[in-house]
């Protein structure tokens, strides 16, 4: 044992010690405490019990309650209620008196059974009659309805009673056998009453709660299993009760119970009294019974279970305890000190020389608990000593250990130091302080030179480092010493480093360093000078491949096999492949070759790799077509490996060879179809005119198939004749004067096929004939059609020079190509000389040119002005030719001269014109006479009245007279102006003219000779004007005829009862169409003359009566103007004429001819502006040009006045004038001999001409008046002429 | 066997062009030509045709000779025989000037015609 055990021991016996004093202090002291503690329990626990007995007793009335809330349920269930008071009011509805009631009954029982059935908690249904004789009974037994039959029934006698006096529906209690077993017990009743509506009384039912109920309820009341339930009659006896713990003790209860019945009532305490181990009771409930008595209900509360008297505190108890608690005390302290303190005291004074280094001492025995102590005391003396001594022999030989150790770490620390001393690398050694503690011979080589002979061991780490700094040995620390020192030994202290740095010498450095866990730093520094050369020619040699392989052309894909060779990963690939298959380098490197070219295992590529990687041999792929989505396309690919393991793939996009091969084979497919189906025949041959090869037209035309041609001399295959001419063509390829030439091919059978051959030789690059290629085209129809062309030219020829009429071929530029005889008789044969190519142009027919060449009919006739200067009115007619003209389209015309027949249709329609003219007659007499009569009957009784000198005619009337005479003189004008026009020649200038005016204007001339005749004409013209372009007096002339011939239909029919004519015009389509109408009420035209009306000279009137002309001029004057005229039957059975005109463009048609300055003409000339003016007036008629001159003078002018053209011209240089108004014909020197003159030597003299000349044809009088400035046709205005004048000297 | 001293591209398109316009003419000579002919007059009929023959000589030259390079460059086996290393001028006798007014259309295939021609030869100088 040591002395440590020893001492814990001790200090545990101590503890012990004072453990067992203080005990027997605390028992002395406790034991009182617990008593009263003891009581002060007791007491708490009798309040808790009293508290658990008012919860018990309101758990009882809870109970109690509950099963009166039961029977109060029954009593007003309202389902329960209600339908058996429903089955009462219904067996009530159906009874019939003196019948039974069994039909309701059964109703009634299907009711109860259901209602049985559904309730459960009923057992019977029993229905009564009226004297209480039980009519049906329902049991419910074990979920089934029994119907019992009522004769086996027993129904309790006072039920029957007492149902009549008992109030509906209340619950009885009374002993019924129901189940007719023989065994009665208390039950509970229902007892509904059945009346009929008077009220008289039917009969009962009943219901009854199974026995079993009542129990349960019972049970339900002493729930919390400590409450005693009985069942009491009203005389306090116990019929029934229910005990805590299950025990049903009824007749031990009822013996004291009932002996105490009344004072239950009253007085609770006397019952715990009585009633042992019962302490509380709660209220009674009750209930009636059937017989009249009341039972009751009473719950009892146990307590002698659980709350025993306990009485009042007893003094005595606490003295005693009180008592003994102070006895214990003194004890304790006795025993104490003689048994434990002065053996105690002894033990620790020897404990105390043990402690103090005498280990021989041992403590005296002793007894008891201080003896045990004292002999562990001894005990581990004992052991102590003894350990003390084998621990001096231990320690001497453990020096000896270390000693030899030390011995040995020396020996080590010697290698060591060799090894470091012979290691290749520098080495240096920090301690925790940053001081040199070790280097090597070999870091002082590192240092720069100064540097090495400083570093001793203790040279702080800073110093060094600094010292490199100064003297520019580290190239990093240049420009930087404080902050390159003060890095460096941050870095060296703080935790292990490797670097590399570059030394002025060009040397490079690598230093590693590492903190040793004691802080010290070992620094190993190394010379990479070699191996940083060599990383860098590595580094160059790298980048040379890299730009090698980033710019090859050829596409490269460096790739690393896994899974044996089954699978490659992408390491590398050059720019060429990026491009070329779309992807970018940094997201295909390391994924699988199969990610990134799905297509290459299914074309063999990857098995290809496999193979190259697997057998470290190249391979060379076939070009295969590479179809990924991404970058489709031919690849030529070659494999190979390398030394790292990897495989390299070089390909190449070939599509544009493969493409070009592609269409190659294309161009010769397309050749050879061209060829085999091409129209012309073609013919290879050797040099030796031996066929190589024909196509099929050729062995069509040569009627043999290729087997016969291929092979045979290409002669053989022509007629004999022909056989000349190819050799001929031969000889003409072999010397490059090949062309086509013509040539028969024997197509067998006598057959023989013209043919075209157009031969081409080849020549090799020494010029020697290799080959000939012949074409050769079927020219049989065009030689057959050139000798048809021959004959057919012929017959032509003969016709053309033979025709009566004019012929001619114009050619496309509108020249004389071919003419005949009779042509040449129309120019009169002095120009039929040279003819061919002269232009029409030059013979006059520029219009008769356009019209042939122009669309639509080409058919012409005009008027032509020949070269000789005659005119000739031809007619002419001409078709499109071609071939006739060389090919070149052009023109055959049949010309006409028909001037004879022209002349005698003008004649005649003038003549024609003229007997309208009078036929007229009667009514421009009376167009002339009313205007005369006017005229004379106002200048008459005017001149009347100034006769008689009466002098009452003021000038206002005189005006006014003189007003009436002018204006019926110019209507008188009017009409003798429409004569002149309408007798005049038309000129052939087409004008603008209304068509409605033009039929109003002619039914105008004739309305009044037809009125003397009683014929009516109805004339509907449309408002608006109806534009045409012709002459507005042919269309007049037009409408005259059409009105004579109704005149004379009418008159034919209808004598001197006359009838009317009906003349419609309007514009139809748009205004592109005028259509006139003339209908009479005759009898008409015949079918068979309907045709032939218009023709010259036919005629349906009488001998004498019209010319038979009428019709066919007028249909000339309407073809003129582009229209139709036609005849049909009128509505009313006489003959209607139909003329349909085109009307013209608006745009084509021309203005109308300026007619002066109206506004100016009428403007008075004041006098002041006209007095510096002379006006030389020539007239020959005096009484006019006084009028005149009266009129120019009044008006301001200087008149000067001359009757003759003559002696005007002689005084007008003696007495120039302003202006000249002169007339044309005069006997004295005509107006033309005087403007001549005048303009020779005045040529800006204005000239008016007043002339009575008619305005015959157009343009005829504008020729004798050229010169003049104006043209006043007489009779003239006054102020028409001043207003002239006006305007020309302004 | 000497060596095709052009281009695949050059000879592809050349051929194309060649067997295009042939098949022009040859269309043309199916639907077209009888309209026109007939609006010629017969014996300006017979220069059309010769100009027609020389035009298809020229052209089946032309693809002919246009075949043989191809096959040159496709190093594919040529028989002996027909080595056309030169193309016959067929339309050389053709003066346009003085041709009959021949179809528009028609005139059209011989200028086409011609300027193969003359790339054909061009080519050929160079070579």
């Amino acid at each position: 044992m040591t002395q440590q055990t020893v001492r814990q021991e001790l200090r545990r016996g101590r503890d012990r010690l004072v453990v067992r004093v203080v005990a027997i202090v605390m028992v002395a002291t406790i034991l009182p405490l617990a008593f009263m503690a003891v009581l002060t329990d007791h007491m708490a626990t009798e309040a808790l019990m009293a508290a658990r007995v008012d919860g018990l007793r309101q758990s009882s009335v809870d109970g109690v309650n509950h099963v009166q809330s039961f029977f109060d349920g029954l009593r007003w269930d309202g389902q329960v209620l209600s339908r058996i008071g429903g089955m009462a009011d219904y067996v009530g509805a159906v009874h019939v008196p003196g019948k039974s009631v069994s039909n309701a009954i059964d109703h009634m029982a299907e009711e109860a059974n259901g209602l049985l059935i559904s309730r459960r908690v009923y057992e019977t249904f029993a229905l009564l009659d009226a004297d209480g004789k039980e009519q049906l009974r329902l049991l419910y037994h074990e979920g089934m309805v029994e119907r019992v039959a009522e004769k086996s029934l027993k129904l309790h006698p006072a039920l029957g009673r007492n149902s009549w006096q008992r109030q509906a529906n209340a619950p009885l209690v009374a002993d019924v056998d129901f189940d007719a077993t023989g065994r009665a017990g208390p039950n509970l009743v229902l007892l509904v009453p059945i009346t009929e509506p008077s009220g008289q009384r039917l009969g009962t039912l009943l219901l009854s709660l199974e026995p079993g109920v009542l129990d349960q309820l019972l049970d339900t009341a002493s729930e919390s299993g400590q409450v005693a339930v009985l069942l009491s009659d009203n005389q306090g006896s116990v019929v029934s009760g229910w005990l805590p713990e299950g025990q049903r003790r009824p007749k031990d209860l009822s013996e004291s119970f009932n002996d105490h019945w009344q004072s239950l009532l009253t007085r609770e305490e006397t019952v715990f009294e009585s009633l042992s181990g019962f302490a509380a009771v709660s209220s009674p409930i009750a209930w009636d019974r059937l017989d009249g008595d009341v039972w009751h209900i009473i719950a009892l509360i146990p307590t002698k279970a659980v709350m025993a008297p306990v009485g009042k505190l007893n003094r005595t108890i606490i003295l005693l305890a009180a008592v003994t608690l102070l006895l214990s005390l003194l004890v304790g302290l006795v025993m104490s000190r003689r048994l434990l303190i002065d053996p105690l005291g002894d033990l620790l004074a020897v404990i105390r020389r043990f402690r103090d280094g005498d280990l021989s001492v041992r403590s005296p025995p002793h007894s008891g608990e201080l003896g045990e102590l004292t002999a562990s005391f001894n005990e581990m003396a004992e052991t102590l000593d003894l350990n003390n001594r084998t621990l001096e022999t231990m320690v001497a030989d453990r020096t000896q250990a270390l000693e030899r150790e030390v011995a040995e770490r020396r020996v080590a620390q010697t290698i060591l130091i060799d090894a470091i001393e012979s290691m290749q690398d520098a080495f240096m050694v920090y301690d925790a302080e940053s001081k040199l503690v070790l280097a090597n011979s070999l870091a002082r080589r590192f240092a720069p030179p100064g540097m090495a002979s400083r570093m001793k061991l203790g040279m702080p780490m800073e110093e060094f480092f600094r010292g490199l700094a100064q003297t520019g040995h580290i190239t990093s620390s240049l420009g930087r010493e404080d902050e390159w020192v003060a890095e460096r030994c941050d870095s060296h202290r703080t935790r292990n480093f490797d670097i590399e740095e570059r030394l002025e010498d060009g040397r490079w450095l690598n230093i590693r360093g590492w903190r040793t866990p004691e802080g010290a730093c070992v620094f190993v520094c190394s010379d990479i000078t070699e191996r940083k050369r060599s990383q860098r020619d590595l580094q160059i040699s790298e980048r040379r491949f890299r730009d090698l392989f980033d710019n090859m052309q050829d596409s490269a894909l460096i790739l690393r096999a896994e899974a044996a060779g089954d699978g490659f990963r992408i390491t590398d690939l050059n720019h060429a492949a990026q491009v070329l298959e779309r992807v970018d380098r940094d997201a295909v490197i390391g994924k699988s070759l199969d990610e990134v070219f799905p297509a290459l295992r299914r074309l063999g590529t990857v098995e290809a790799l496999s193979r190259v990687w697997r057998e470290h041999r190249p391979e060379r792929l076939s070009t295969y077509f590479y179809d990924d989505l991404r970058a489709p396309g031919w690849r030529d690919t070659f494999l190979f490996p390398l030394s790292t393991g990897e495989v390299v793939a070089i390909y190449r996009d070939v599509s544009a060879e493969c493409q070009a091969e592609e269409a190659l084979l294309r161009s010769e497919e397309r050749y050879r179809i061209l060829v085999e189906t091409m129209s012309e025949g073609l013919i290879v041959t050797d040099p030796e005119m031996v066929i190589a090869y024909v196509n099929d037209r050729f062995t069509q035309l040569a009627g043999r198939s290729q087997n016969e041609l291929v092979g045979r001399r290409l002669d053989e295959a022509f007629s004999p004749e022909s056989r000349d001419l190819l050799l001929k063509g031969r000889d003409r390829s072999q010397l490059g004067a090949d062309g086509p030439f013509e040539a028969s091919l024997d197509a067998g059978e006598g057959r023989v096929v013209e043919v075209l051959v157009s031969p081409a030789p080849f020549h090799d690059t020494n010029g020697t004939l290799v080959g000939q290629m012949s074409v050769v085209t079927d020219i049989t129809p065009l030689k057959q059609a050139q000798t048809a062309l021959k004959d057919s030219e012929s017959r032509f020829r003969s016709i053309f020079q033979g025709a009566p009429f004019g012929m001619v071929l114009i050619d496309g530029d509108g020249c004389l190509a071919e003419a005949n005889r009779a042509f040449k008789t129309i120019l009169d044969g002095n120009l039929s000389q040279g003819l061919k190519g002269l232009p029409l142009a030059d013979l006059g027919m520029t219009q008769l040119l356009a019209a042939l060449s122009g669309p639509g009919a080409r058919s012409w006739e005009g008027k032509v002005q020949l070269p000789d200067g005659r005119s000739v009115w031809l007619q002419a007619h001409a078709a499109m030719v071609g071939d006739l003209l060389a090919g070149r389209s052009g023109l055959i015309a049949t010309i006409e001269d028909v001037s004879r027949r022209k002349e005698l249709e003008e004649r005649m329609a003038h003549s024609s014109k003229l007997m309208l003219l009078g036929e007229m007659s009667a009514g421009l007499a009376h167009e002339i006479t009313q205007p005369l009569n006017i005229i004379r009957l106002t200048s008459e009784a005017t001149l009347a009245r100034m006769d008689s000198g009466a002098g009452d005619v003021t000038m206002e009337e005189s005006y006014g007279k003189l007003k009436i005479i002018n204006d019926q003189a110019d209507r008188l004008f009017d009409v003798i102006d429409y004569m002149q026009a309408f007798s005049r020649r038309e000129s052939e200038k087409r004008e603008p003219f209304d068509l409605f005016v033009s039929v109003k204007a002619a039914v105008a001339l004739v309305s009044e000779s037809f009125r003397q005749r009683k014929i009516a004409i109805q004339c509907e013209v449309s408002s608006g004007p109806c534009v045409l372009l012709g002459h507005a007096r042919q269309l007049e002339q037009v409408v005259l005829n059409l009105l004579t011939n109704a005149r004379d239909a009418i008159t034919d029919l209808h004598g001197a009862d006359g009838g009317r004519i009906t003349v419609t015009a309007r514009s139809e389509n748009d205004g592109k169409q005028a259509i006139l109408t003339v209908e009479d009420q005759g009898k008409g035209i015949p079918e068979a003359d309907l045709q032939r009306i218009f023709e010259p000279f036919f005629s349906t009137k009488g001998p004498g009566k019209g010319t038979g002309l009428g019709l066919s001029i007028s249909l000339g004057i309407v073809s003129g103007l582009g229209g139709t005229m036609r005849a049909e039957k009128g509505e009313e059975g006489g003959a209607r004429f139909v003329v349909e005109m085109p009307m013209p463009a608006m745009a084509d048609v021309p203005c109308a001819p300026e007619q002066g300055e109206p506004a100016e003409i009428l403007v008075e000339i004041p006098p002041a502006e006209a007095k510096n003016f002379h006006i030389m007036l020539v007239e020959d008629e005096e009484l006019a040009a006084e009028e005149m001159a009266d009129y120019l003078t009044r008006a301001g002018y200087r008149v000067t006045l001359h009757f003759g053209g003559q002696d005007a011209l002689a005084a007008f240089p003696n007495d120039p004038a302003d202006l000249v108004v002169t007339d044309l014909n005069m006997p004295d020197g005509d107006g033309r001999m005087l403007i001549d003159g005048l303009l020779e030597d005045y040529p800006y003299l204005p000239i008016i001409v007043v002339t009575g000349r008619p305005n015959t044809r157009s343009g005829e009088l504008e020729d004798l008046a050229a010169g003049s400035d104006v043209i006043l046709r007489k009779p003239i205005r006054l102020r028409e002429l001043g207003g002239h004048i006006k305007r020309l000297l302004a | 066997m000497s060596k095709c001293p052009y281009s695949s591209e050059l000879i592809v398109d050349l051929n194309t062009e060649i067997m295009t316009l042939l098949e022009d003419v040859q269309a043309y000579m199916k639907n077209r030509q009888s309209v026109d002919f007939q609006e010629l007059a017969v014996e300006d009929r017979m220069t059309m045709l010769k100009a027609r023959s020389a035009l298809t000589l020229q052209l089946t030259s032309m693809a002919a000779w246009g075949l043989y390079q191809a096959a040159l460059l496709a190093e594919d086996e040529i028989p002996d025989g027909l080595r056309p290393d030169e193309v016959p001028d067929t339309l050389a006798g053709l003066d346009s000037a003085s041709l009959p007014p021949l179809p528009e259309i028609f005139r059209g295939f011989l200028t086409r015609s011609d300027h193969l021609f003359r790339k054909v030869t061009s080519l050929q100088a160079a070579a």
